[in-house]
């Protein structure tokens, strides 16, 4: 009898427990995709290779090392780029210090002149070196920045996925955003991005998910301009997580002096 | 001839010896053609050269690394064959705070474009002004350099045993106005050395420098000594401050302000040698929207001493203003997923009205190539430093294939 008043309680009390853990509105969805794609882990360093496809088929392509830590809590981060190839660019390092809540700092470091420039950050709708992905594409959007509506669930490519819809608060560059989340590790496996006239011209695809040191990392990941049908497709290699990269790499006097220790 | 034929033999050995992912290079060709014809100039082109670059970076993961950048050089205003050592320096750590660069390397100080307040390294004018791709305007310096990491600070301690002087435009290639046309000359080299140090430190969100500079000014002053030409260095003493750091918007504001010692004519009464003088530079830079951006300065450069440097003005010479003011505007527009660069650059000067316009298309035509082409447009009366050039006016192309 005891038992049986137990399980009364117990179960609708669990079931209940249950939907409510599993209950999650987009902004909450796209604060822990947010977390997953551009906070994993205290500190990143990977092998970027790029590759730039226009509509003729022509290709460039952009080799370099990617450094990443997580400067303070709130979401400061420091990204330390270090350009292999093409050869205009090589040894060309760039540094970004992120601020969610305002603009970016960025430093450039030109080695034929040797010299250490700011550059001007107002705008981080302009597209990362030339590719189909922008510098809010690389370092993370403000999760408060839209207004996120969960759609549906639905399966994409064999995974379950919340559907996001992102309205932004104010002028972006995309008037709408539909985003398939993955329901078990939050990474985003596909985004579309809408115009002011509802029509789609971006699309972001992640290619290839694997765990790396336990953390569920993007390895390969392509977005596509379907109005000029030019495409950008990068692929992570010898990613690494939470190696002890130091906060003097992210300062402006590490420019001139690449960590050779972390560049392969 | 022989050393260029030497230079490129030794190349071919050490980059047939080396591994080949640490030598690379391009082979750049560049024609500046004169604007309009002038009867004075001696050639109808600015500049014409056809350049081979061999780098060899040799950087392995531990101990010191070398770098080597060199050009082979076939100049077609001057008919000759050159070799020019750009940069060749060895990178040593001493221990984790400090590292040692010497050799030949080009070093650049300060924050504006294009206006040099802080760096005094040596410039090739004659270079920038006949549309060689940017860095030929910077030369390299015979060098031992110190970098050290203090605390929240770093500082810099440069010592140049050989002095090295800006390079100006010159004939046969630039046609000017030459009062002392005819007369040999002689370029005396100062026998001592340059020191420079530098401490560059964060002030809040503002990257800021302070230097100090014991050395000689970049370019010669002229005495007619007996029927020749004697050309010195006379010695300068500086010390100024950079700042550069945010401003609204995203934008980046500038500011550089020097007090150059004229040590050899402090009171200002030798007319062959520069007065002292405090200079000074503002700059923002902003994007105006994707891909676009627009960058402004204003530069001040006050003479002190100024009655005396005109009461000691030889006859017949026209002289410069009390405060020589420049006003710059660079545009900037990349198009084509940043494969195409739109530029125009304008210096103006309100004090002497002389103007300097290098409009200029860059097209990066794949991963391994570029061409270039734009012109630079000089405008002013013949005693100001643009309008001294109007007759140089030139429109220029370049391209540079890398291997």
């Amino acid at each position: 009898m005891k038992n049986y008043l137990l399980a009364l309680v117990l179960v609708p009390l669990m079931a209940f427990v249950a939907l409510g853990a599993e209950k999650l509105d987009g902004q909450e969805i796209i604060n822990r995709a947010n977390l997953a794609f551009h906070y994993s882990g205290q500190d990143m360093v990977a092998r970027v290779e790029m590759r730039l496809v226009d509509g003729g088929g022509q290709t460039r392509e952009r080799s370099l090392s990617m450094l990443r830590k997580n400067l303070q809590k709130g979401g400061e981060q420091g990204y330390f780029i270090y350009f292999h190839k093409p050869a205009d660019v090589k040894e060309m390092t760039f540094l970004v210090h992120k601020f969610p809540d305002r603009d970016d700092s960025r430093w450039l470091f030109l080695p034929a002149i040797n010299m250490v420039r700011r550059i001007a950050a107002n705008d981080r709708h302009s597209s990362f070196v030339g590719s189909d992905f922008t510098y809010e594409d690389v370092s993370g959007r403000d999760p408060s920045a839209d207004v996120h509506r969960l759609l549906r669930e639905e399966s994409l490519g064999g995974r379950g996925c919340f559907v996001v819809e992102s309205t932004p608060r104010e002028d972006a560059d995309y008037a709408r955003k539909l985003s398939w989340i993955d329901r078990e590790n939050f990474l985003p496996l596909r985004e579309e991005y809408f115009d002011a006239q509802n029509a789609l011209y971006r699309v972001f695809t992640a290619d290839e998910v694997k765990s790396v040191q336990g953390l569920p990392s993007i390895l390969r990941q392509t977005m596509a301009n379907v109005k000029s049908a030019h495409r950008t497709t990068v692929v992570y290699s010898d990613l690494k997580y939470n190696v002890g990269l130091e906060d003097k790499i992210f300062s402006e006097g590490s420019l001139r002096r690449a960590p050779r220790k972390w560049l392969q | 001839m022989k050393k260029s034929w030497l230079a490129l033999g030794c190349w071919l050995a050490l980059a047939t010896a080396t591994p080949s992912q640490e030598v690379s290079g391009f082979v750049q060709g560049v024609g500046a053609l004169r604007a309009a014809a002038s009867e004075q100039a001696a050639s109808p082109l600015v500049s014409g050269e056809l350049r081979l670059r061999l780098d060899l970076l040799h950087r392995p993961e531990e101990g010191p690394s070398l770098t080597i950048r060199n050009d082979l050089v076939y100049d077609a205003v001057d008919r000759v064959f050159r070799d020019e050592v750009r940069e060749a320096y060895v990178d040593l750590d001493l221990g984790s705070d400090a590292r040692l660069r010497a050799g030949r390397q080009i070093i650049t100080w300060g924050v504006g474009d294009l206006l040099f307040v802080n760096d005094l390294y040596p410039k090739d004018y004659q270079a920038f002004f006949s549309g060689k791709p940017l860095e030929y305007l910077k030369i390299g310096s015979d060098a031992v350099k110190l970098d050290l990491t203090l605390k929240d600070a770093t500082l810099e301690l440069v010592a140049i045993p050989l002095f090295q002087g800006d390079r100006l435009p010159a004939p046969p290639g630039f046609s000017l106005s030459d009062p002392f046309r005819g007369l040999p000359r002689t370029t005396v080299k100062p026998a001592q050395g340059v020191y420079a140090a530098r401490l560059s430190f964060s002030a809040g969100d503002y990257d800021t420098a302070i230097q100090a500079y014991h050395g000689f000014f970049l370019t010669p002053a002229a005495r007619v000594q007996g029927s020749q030409l004697i050309q010195t260095y006379p010695g300068l003493n500086s010390c100024g401050v950079s700042v550069q750091g945010p401003g609204p918007g995203g934008a980046v504001l500038s500011g550089e302000l020097a007090y150059y010692d004229s040590e050899a004519d402090r009171r200002g009464t030798d007319p062959v040698v520069e007065n002292s003088s405090l200079r000074m530079l503002l700059g923002l830079q902003k994007d105006l929207a994707e891909d676009f951006s627009l960058g402004v300065q204003v530069y001040a450069d006050k003479m002190l001493h100024y009655d005396r440097y005109r009461a000691t003005l030889p006859p017949g010479m026209p002289g410069r203003e009390d405060v020589r003011t420049l006003v710059t505007a660079r545009l900037t527009r990349l198009l084509e997923h940043q494969s195409i660069k739109l530029s125009l650059f304008a210096f103006y000067s309100p004090s002497g009205h002389d103007v300097m316009v290098t409009p200029e298309m860059q097209v990066q035509v794949s991963d391994d190539a570029q061409i270039c082409i734009g012109a630079n447009v000089f405008g002013g009366r013949p005693s100001t430093p643009f309008g001294a050039l109007e007759e140089n006016t030139n429109v220029y192309s370049w391209f540079r294939i890398h291997y």
